[in-house]
């Protein structure tokens, strides 16, 4: 029901939105990772777009500047821009990127040769209250820069909008995931994949909600259709946890050999969806709060990942967790063994580690890990 | 009648085929080289064998289920299901075979708890081993007899099969005596090996399994990394073939 020509739709439709917008002198500010407080980029009548590229296309060109044992999100991304390939990239007028993980940081220097991009100094943890106050600074130092780039001022009244509307976005997000709660999932991680996918500009989103909303709607009737709950019964329920899936191959091969995805964690999914931004303190804070709370590997230590984790599971009836982790990601990589054992131990869960690049040169190693992992989980 | 069950593995290097009767007891067992076109070696195998049905495992399984209608399974459960028929007891097996390795845990049920395989290169597989034979001139079925020779222990560091042939060189450029050699490749595919079943195993009786457990050095090497004796089955190159002719008995 939601296959790619569903998304191929909804692109076409934020692209020309975004293109009146555009006309009428809107800027268009691309973001890398999940720390960036999009609500500010919103408020200053600019529109975010996510970078991080999922295919392989561009990574021989990027290797020309970056070692090949690098992560291919970053060699992806960065060989998108060396060539001028990605349209969304392309049409941003400047860049707000994360100081996050090393590899990330430092092919930032070089695209800041490409594109104007700043770069927003991200405390390494969340855990104490002088990382707090940092990240306040920076971000109000964000703020200044936006309204600088844009000439229009920030203020608190528009911030809260904004964050009103990302926290309405977030929840519709995690309403599309419920669906897969009870006892049948109703949908296919593919699926909610290209429900929930922001479709590129994070332009005009009460459009966007209102889709989700439509398609949470379709998706109600399929708790009475019974051919569709006789192919979906038996496939184990798999959470899938690690770097974000940019590439989908190995969400693909999960449900081409009979596993079903009820629920993501990673980076786009649940990991940021489900968490809003408080709407009653002072903006600037609670978005500094929320953001520098975000679950990700390149903080240190990561609790709340371990926490989001053990929600899931009980929530979702998961049976089994896959960690997909991409080659050269030593953040994830390492953060593996400590989720395994929590996994294995704590959650009495069964637990498969992937770890691969966006070649198609594993596929076959790969569907026998993943079909035997389903084995013993059915 | 009399029931017959087939299981047939279709490796990247050789294809085996079982047949087993109602008790699980092997009545035929062939193997042949995989070649350049599988499936017409697989027909070869089967043509003149009776069974009432087949079960594919490997990595061409999903080839011959095309071609011949047959189940499949993965390795993983084949050889859980075939090392329990030698060894009841087993909670773990090692499986190296030409191209991967994988490293299985069992329930005390003889059910598939946890795996682990090697990555797409073939570092410390048959293949590695092959390749290093030739390098220093051994016949492959030679090699660990010649390694248990050696007299000096030598490390070897690389893994990876290109690099370790160029060690190899320098090793034997810098007069080193190739039992020596040959010694540290055994104890690096081990070390290895090891690590990989250490990642599942959580004690009882292991298994060695696969074509690379005929080398009697590796054997030998393993017992004494994990301090214990390990297992070989007969006939350690059927296990996954008699473990899906004997799940394909077991659905009926
Ligand atoms: S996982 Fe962390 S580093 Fe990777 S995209 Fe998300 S926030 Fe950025
Ligand atoms: S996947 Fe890992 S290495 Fe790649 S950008 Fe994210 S944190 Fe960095």
């Amino acid at each position: 029901m939601f296959e790619e020509t569903y998304l191929t739709r909804i692109e076409e439709r934020v692209f020309k939105d975004t293109i009146l917008q555009k006309e009428t002198g809107a800027k268009i500010v691309g973001v890398y990772c999940a720390f960036t407080p999009k609500e500010l980029i919103a408020a200053a009548g600019a529109i975010p777009v996510a970078l991080c590229s999922g295919t392989s296309q561009a990574i021989p060109a990027a290797e020309a500047h970056l070692p090949r044992n690098l992560c291919p999100l970053i060699k992806a991304s960065y060989g998108h821009a060396l060539n001028d390939t990605c349209p969304y990239l392309h049409m941003a007028d400047y860049l707000l990127a994360d100081a996050t993980c090393d590899g990330k940081k430092k092919m930032f220097e070089l695209l800041a040769d490409l594109k104007p991009l700043s770069l927003l100094q991200l405390p390494q943890t969340a855990e104490t209250p002088e990382s707090h106050a940092s990240w306040l600074q920076e971000l109000y130092r964000i703020r200044a820069l936006l309204e600088r780039r844009t000439g229009i001022s920030i203020t608190d009244a528009g911030l809260l909008a904004q964050i009103r509307i990302y926290n309405t976005l977030r929840a519709t997000i995690c309403e599309v995931f419920a669906l897969n709660c009870g006892e049948m999932p109703l949908l296919y991680g593919y699926e909610i994949d290209h429900i929930t996918s922001m479709a590129g500009f994070e332009c005009n989103l009460p459009a966007r909600i209102g889709e989700m909303r439509e398609a949470i709607a379709a998706v109600h009737q399929r708790s009475k259709d019974t051919l569709f709950q006789k192919k979906m019964q038996h496939r184990p329920r798999i959470l899938l946890t690690g770097c974000p899936s940019t590439n989908k191959k190995v969400l693909k091969l999960i449900e081409e050999n009979g596993g079903v995805i009820v629920a993501m964690e990673n980076c786009g999914g649940l990991k940021t969806a489900g968490f809003g931004v408080d709407e009653t303190g002072d903006p600037m804070e609670s978005l500094a709060k929320r953001y520098l709370d975000t679950a990700c590997a390149c903080m240190s230590p990561n609790p709340r990942r371990i926490d989001i984790l053990k929600k899931l599971i009980n929530e979702y009836r998961v049976d089994g967790v896959i960690e997909l982790t991409w080659e050269g990601c030593h953040t994830y990589n390492i953060e593996a063994f400590t989720i395994e054992r929590a996994i294995s131990e704590q959650f009495a869960r069964p637990y498969l580690h992937i770890t691969t690049d966006y070649s198609q040169n594993d596929t076959g190693q790969l569907k026998t890990r993943i079909e035997a992992f389903l084995e013993l989980l059915a | 009648m009399n029931n017959r069950f087939a299981g047939i593995d279709i490796g990247s290097r050789t294809i085996e085929l079982v047949v087993v009767d109602e008790a699980g007891k092997i009545v035929r067992s062939l193997q042949a080289d995989t070649g350049y076109a599988p499936m017409r070696t697989a027909e070869k195998l089967l043509n003149g064998e009776s069974f009432d049905r087949i079960m594919a495992t490997g990595y061409g399984r999903n080839l011959f289920e095309v071609a011949f209608d047959a189940s499949t399974v993965t390795e993983i459960k084949a050889y859980a299901r075939g090392v329990r028929a030698f060894f009841p007891t087993a909670l773990a097996i090692l499986d190296i075979g030409g191209q991967d390795s994988k490293a299985i845990a069992l329930s005390d049920a003889g059910k598939v708890r946890k795996f682990e395989m090697n990555d797409r290169c073939a570092a410390g597989t048959g293949k590695f081993l092959e390749i290093m034979a030739q390098a220093l001139n051994y016949h492959l079925d030679s090699f660990g007899e010649a390694a248990l020779l050696s007299t000096k222990q030598l490390t070897i560091n690389s893994m990876c099969t290109v690099f370790a042939e160029s060690e190899v060189t320098t090793l034997i450029t810098g007069g080193e005596n190739r039992n020596d050699i040959a010694h540290g490749l055994h104890v690096a595919v081990v070390q290895r090996a090891a690590n990989m079943l250490r990642r599942v195993w959580t004690g009882g009786p292991v298994v060695f399994a696969g074509g690379v457990a005929r080398n009697t050095c590796i054997l030998h090497l393993l017992e004494e990394n994990i301090g214990q004796k390990v297992f070989v089955p007969e006939d350690p190159q059927m296990v996954g073939a008699l473990g899906a002719a004997l799940l394909v008995s077991d659905d009926v």
